[in-house]
């Protein structure tokens, strides 16, 4: 190769050189750049790579314009070898011509400059601003990257909650929600003078009319709204809007105030108590207990009472009943008396007495007199009356059996395993389905053996009435029949075959027919005996059911009545209802319970399980049903000023200018629910 | 190969291209370090290390220092501590050193506390503990409803209080003007229990404790039998319609209620059935009026009492309940006692037959506690006799009631149940797969090491764990009597005698790396302005 072309080749490799190192220095800049980048986007949160990418290409773009401004080739390196060797003599452009297009003096000089150009030391590299500003920014970004890095975190701000704090609401606009004053007139009955105070915990009587007057600047509608939902549309009047309501029962209510631009204000939710006029209280003081006069007695009694209302009485007085009669032939007649005021211990209460003679009211021996003391107050419209307890008088009867008349009687101790009539029914019946089904083949046995109970149960009903016990080797002497010391017919009892839940002293005496009644149950007992202990129970069963059906009668004949006070009940229709010992119509065998949701306070739940959830609007909805709840247990409740606070709370929430509400609200809702009783869990083992 | 290896290469190749580049320039060279430098700045050389005679710990170190501290010292060398001591966990690392340790002289606050991390909706969740101090403090609970309860001693301390809804719940509790603990209680609603009530003649009780039932969601098959031939069925909540003594029926049965003589009136291939199931794990009781004679469904022995009152008060759980109420005149031999008289005869006992329990119950008529006003004494009658027998559930959860959650601490959790089936962890937006720590034919026991603050979830398809995970700060009282507790036994067991420790390479420090290449930077900063 001559040693133009070798020149030349060697301004090529230099220019090369010089691309490649420029490339290199711009490279390491662009990823210092991109470093930088992803530092940064860490500390504001981006994602690391996006930060690297945009800068990286930031820093490409930058660093290729630059490239492209300034090209390195190889007339690049002439003129600088020209202005940085000596002997060059300005001509080393020279070479980058071709010899055969140059005149014979450039040709000269061509070759001269290509000597000097090939025993130079070395060409200086070209001190390209742009490889120095990569240089720089490569190392400025590097420097801050590291910087960046050591700088101390900067934790995020949460709220303790970790729930981002919605944004304020905008502050109200011009309307406002001033001074609010009630001002309440108590019923008329009640004679009290209306009274006024600013709005605040009141509690006023049942019945007052309640004026609210409430202060609203630039407000153009102003309401009263119940924490329940009810909305009272106030009227003005001069400057202020005004509110009235007759009330009846407690409410929560708060005052909102709406503006121009449909803004609303809304007030406190504040409790109104309400007094309820209770009914008179009557307590009975003489006599105590029940009282039983002898015939030969005095028939005066002394009865008096207390009779105290929370604000004023009305009419008091003393209604008598009187009873007479037995069994099922009880009389009732009453009557109004009067009473008379002993002492007023206070203006509301009064003490009130009354002397009954009993002669006045037509009483006989065996007869009663129920007494109870009546009271009313001055309730408008509807006074409330109540009647006190009943005083219990008794006229004892001058014919009294007593337990001495039974004392000759051969009363026999029921065995523990004596069996009933009903029973015998029950094994024939079950003897005979068992016959039918083949269970059993010869009936005799066991139709032997209910023969035995039935006349076992006979004997003892048949003692009762004097019968002679068979077959048992008793005596043989005459069974009289038993009489009294006056010669009249002893009334037998039915006292060992039924269980009295009575107290004896109140028991009617006997019926006369049961002695014949009880005779024919033991003639029915007898046939049914005779067809059992010869092998026919299917004969033995219509018998059995007869004894049933007597024994049954005396049974019922037993009933004692008395009259229900203050209350009729409808007309029984017996026949239909009472109840027949028979397994028909017992209804469904498979019945579906109705589902009832037992959980309690569902509303204050569901609530519960929205709280933390996005505002939207059946979260709203949810929290005003349970506002609404909350209301009527605030209303209703033994401690109301618990749950205010809650109350507030939600309805921040609802607004969506809650500050710290949430904590309060749930707190409030957790304590308005009922405690819960401990489930029906597996035992941890 | 690993990074770190990879990273140096790249970085002295990077550095070899530089200079070659460069060459003959030998200030421009200088830029070849750079590279070099930034490699060593990020990952800085080791040293062999050395190891030492003693060290001093200190408190609240965390396992990392725990183990390197230990390596680092010779077998029979001196680690001193410092503080209440270490992480229970961590002593047993500190094996072969001598321990010097000085137990602080003044122990005040909390020492012990325990409460159950799960509870069901209404269950009386029992929170208890025990404080050092030298005179009475208060201690103060204050439950999620604001509601307040204290207590003023010097030694130990119970609460009960009684979730009213559920989910995550926590109470606070103070100790004198401490810093309050927060105690997180996983609050869940009842199990939907499968329940089957078999009366052998229509009464109150029994229709009555099925509405119990139906109340909690249980779904409840109530059996009367009116006549010979006549039964009636009601069914209650989502109970099926299918016939609840079916093999299938009793597989998934929970509870089965017998009424004073209704195990009579089941077939006999009904009873095997039912017997087979309770090995399985049904649970039975048995309402108890007149003696009777044992059976494989009442395996107790049921002799008659005499001169026994008709009414009773009844002591569950060492809490007599108020008011009275019918028992039967029936000695219940055999079994575990779940109640008594106030003579101490037993009024409920349990017994397990196989993997099932049967209860033997002599209340006749626990409806009294009700209608005479004391509905919270049936209630918990119910939920212990009932909840003896009540079936286990197929796997569940459990948590020391001593356990402290805290970030960056192990925590235990045991798995009772088949360990087959994967176990998820999710903590914040984090979703882990967990697996067991170790495992047998009756459960698991799992590993956790909780990374944030809050409630995080261990889940299973038959059971989902919900426990709230405290900062380092929590429970700092405890935890602390809890490290005095093992570092007192840690240093009575110290043993000298050990396997000798590996040496820790030294790292450098960064910092004269940060220095060199502050300085390079300048180099080149100042070679390229030439």
């Amino acid at each position: 190769m001559d040693r133009v072309a070798e020149a030349r080749t060697l301004l090529e490799d230099v220019a090369a050189h010089w691309r490649r190192q420029r490339l290199a220095a711009w490279g390491s800049a662009v990823a210092a750049c991109a470093l930088f980048g992803g530092v940064l986007g860490v500390r504001v949160g981006l994602a690391p790579l996006i930060g690297a990418v945009v800068a990286g290409t930031l820093a490409a773009g930058w660093g290729a314009r630059m490239l492209r401004a300034r090209p390195l080739t190889p007339r690049t390196v002439a003129e600088h070898a020209d202005r940085t060797i000596s002997g060059l003599e300005e001509s080393t452009t020279l070479l980058l011509a071709e010899s055969t297009s140059l005149p014979f003096l450039a040709r000269v000089q061509q070759a001269r400059v290509a000597e000097a150009l090939l025993t130079a030391d070395r060409i200086p590299m070209l001190p390209h601003a742009s490889a120095r500003l990569a240089a720089r920014a490569a190392g400025i970004a590097v420097l801050a990257s590291f910087a960046l890095a050591l700088l101390p975190a900067r934790s995020p701000a949460r709220s303790p909650e970790g729930v981002e704090r919605p944004a304020a609401a905008t502050p109200p606009a011009q309307v406002a929600l001033g001074e609010i004053t009630l001002a309440w007139t108590p019923p008329a009955y009640l004679r009290r003078a209306p009274q006024s105070g600013p709005a605040g915990e009141v509690i006023v009587e049942e019945g007052s009319t309640v004026r609210w007057r409430i202060a609203a600047p630039h407000a153009i509608g102003v309401r009263l709204v119940d924490a329940r939902g009810d909305t009272l549309a106030a009227t003005r009047s001069g400057d202020a809007w005004i509110v009235e309501q007759t009330v009846d029962a407690p409410l929560l209510w708060r005052a909102e105030a709406i503006g121009d631009d449909d803004t609303i204000v809304r007030g406190p939710d504040t409790r109104l108590g309400v007094r309820i006029d209770a009914p008179p209280v009557i307590a009975v003081l003489a006599p105590v207990g029940r009282v039983t006069l002898d015939w030969t007695e005095p028939h005066v009694v002394v009865v008096r009472a207390l009779v105290s209302d929370d604000y004023a009485l009305g009419s008091l007085g003393l209604r008598a009943t009187h009873a007479r009669g037995r069994g099922e032939g009880v009389r009732f007649r009453e009557t109004e008396l009067g009473v008379e005021v002993e002492a007023s211990p206070s203006p509301t209460s009064r003490v009130v007495s009354r002397r009954v003679d009993l002669d006045s009211l037509g009483i006989e021996p065996g007869d009663e007199v129920y007494l109870a003391f009546t009271a009313t107050d001055r309730k408008a419209p509807q006074p409330q009356d109540i009647r006190s307890e009943t005083i219990f008088l008794a006229v004892r009867d001058t014919f009294d059996l007593g337990t001495g008349a039974l004392a000759g009687v051969a009363v026999l101790v029921e065995p523990a395993y004596f069996r009933s009539q009903r029973q015998i029914v029950l094994d024939t019946e079950a003897l005979l389905r068992d016959a039918r089904l083949g269970t059993v083949r010869d009936v005799t046995p066991r139709s032997l053996e209910i023969g035995l109970d039935q006349e076992a149960l006979r004997l003892r009903y048949g003692a009762l009435v004097g019968q002679e016990a068979e077959g048992l080797g008793e005596d043989d002497h005459d069974h009289e029949e038993e009489v009294d010391e006056d010669g009249r017919p002893v009334q037998v009892t039915m006292e060992d075959f039924v269980h009295r839940h009575d107290m004896e002293e109140n028991a009617t005496l006997l019926a006369e027919s049961v002695k014949s009644t009880l005779k024919r149950a033991l003639a029915a007992m007898w046939e049914g005996e005779k067809a059992l202990r010869t092998g026919r129970p299917r004969d033995a069963l219509p018998h059995e059911y007869a004894a049933l059906a007597a024994l049954e009668e005396i049974r019922l004949t037993e009933r004692a009545y008395v009259k229900r006070i203050g209350f009729e009940p409808p007309a029984v229709d017996v026949e239909k209802v009472r109840l027949s010992r028979t397994a028909k119509d017992l209804g469904p065998t498979a019945v579906t319970a109705e589902v009832i949701d037992h959980r309690t306070e569902p509303e204050l739940r569901d609530a519960l399980s929205v709280l933390d959830a996005a505002p939207s609007l059946a979260r709203n909805e949810v929290l005003e049903a349970a506002g609404r709840r909350l209301a009527t247990i605030v209303v209703e409740g033994t401690a109301p000023g618990l749950h205010l606070e809650a109350l507030s709370a939600l309805r921040s929430l609802i607004d969506g200018n809650c500050a710290d509400c949430m904590a309060q609200a749930r707190a409030g809702l957790l304590g308005a629910l009922p405690v819960p009783p401990p489930p029906i869990t597996p035992t941890r083992r | 190969m690993s990074g770190v290896p990879m990273f140096w290469l790249g970085a002295i190749a990077l550095s070899v291209l530089f200079a070659w580049l460069e060459r003959g320039r030998w200030r421009r060279s200088a830029a070849a370090a750079l590279p070099l430098l930034v490699a060593a700045l990020a990952f800085p050389p080791r040293l062999p290390g050395r190891i030492e005679g003693a060290r001093t710990l200190a408190a609240d170190a965390d396992r990392a220092t725990v183990e390197a501290t230990t390596r680092a010292v010779r077998p029979g060398g001196t680690i001193t501590v410092t503080g209440d001591g270490l992480h229970p966990d961590y002593w047993p690392l500190l094996a072969g050193r001598r321990i010097e340790w000085a137990d602080p002289e003044s122990r005040t606050g909390l020492a012990t506390l325990s409460w159950p991390r799960r509870a069901w909706l209404g269950e009386p969740v029992r929170l208890e503990g025990v404080i050092t101090s030298a005179d009475s403090v208060t201690v103060a609970l204050t439950g999620p409803a604001g509601e307040r309860d204290s207590v003023r001693t010097d030694s130990t301390f119970a609460f009960t209080a009684v979730p009213r809804a559920t989910g995550d719940v926590a109470w606070s509790l103070a100790v004198g003007e401490g810093h309050p603990d927060t105690l997180g209680v996983e609050v869940r609603d009842p199990p939907l229990l499968q329940v089957v009530i078999l009366a052998a003649r229509p009464d109150f009780e029994l229709p009555a404790l099925a509405r119990r039932f139906e109340a909690q969601g249980a779904a409840v098959i109530l059996r009367t039998r009116l006549t010979a031939s006549d039964v009636r069925t009601v069914r209650y909540g989502q109970a099926d319609a299918g016939d609840p003594f079916a093999t299938d029926a009793l597989a998934s049965l929970d509870l089965l209620v017998l009424g004073d003589g209704a195990e009579a009136t089941l077939p006999g291939a009904v009873r095997e059935r039912i017997v087979a199931a309770v090995r399985d794990g049904l649970g039975v009781v048995q309402m108890v009026s007149e003696p009777r004679d044992r059976s494989p469904l009442f395996p107790f022995e049921a002799v008659r009492l005499r001169d026994v009152e008709q009414r009773a008060l009844i002591t569950l759980d060492s809490v007599q309940l108020p008011g009275r109420v019918p028992i039967a005149p029936v000695l219940v031999n055999g079994g575990e006692v779940l109640a008594t008289d106030a003579d101490g005869v037993p009024t409920a006992s349990v017994m397990a037959v196989g993997r099932g329990r049967i209860v033997a119950n002599r209340v006749t008529a626990a409806s009294g506690w009700s209608l005479s006003g004391e509905l919270a004494a049936e209630s918990a009658w119910w939920a212990r006799v009932a909840g003896a027998a009540v079936r286990q559930p197929d796997g569940q959860w459990m948590v020391s009631d001593s356990a402290l959650v805290r970030v960056d601490e192990p925590v235990r959790l045991q798995w009772l149940g088949d360990t087959a089936g994967i176990t998820t962890l999710v903590e914040g937006d984090v979703t882990d797969t967990v697996h067991w720590a170790s495992a047998d034919s009756l459960g698991g026991e799992v590993v956790l090491w909780p990374r944030a603050v809050g409630w995080l979830t261990v889940r299973r398809v038959e059971d989902t764990l919900r426990v709230l995970v405290r900062g380092a700060a929590d429970h700092q009282a405890i935890a602390s009597a809890a490290r005095l507790d093992a570092a007192q036994a840690a240093v009575a067991a110290a043993v000298v005698d050990g396997p000798p420790a590996d040496p820790l390479p030294r790292e450098l420090p960064r910092w004269p790396f940060g220095l060199a290449l502050l300085g390079a930077a300048v180099v080149v900063w100042r070679l390229q302005a030439t």
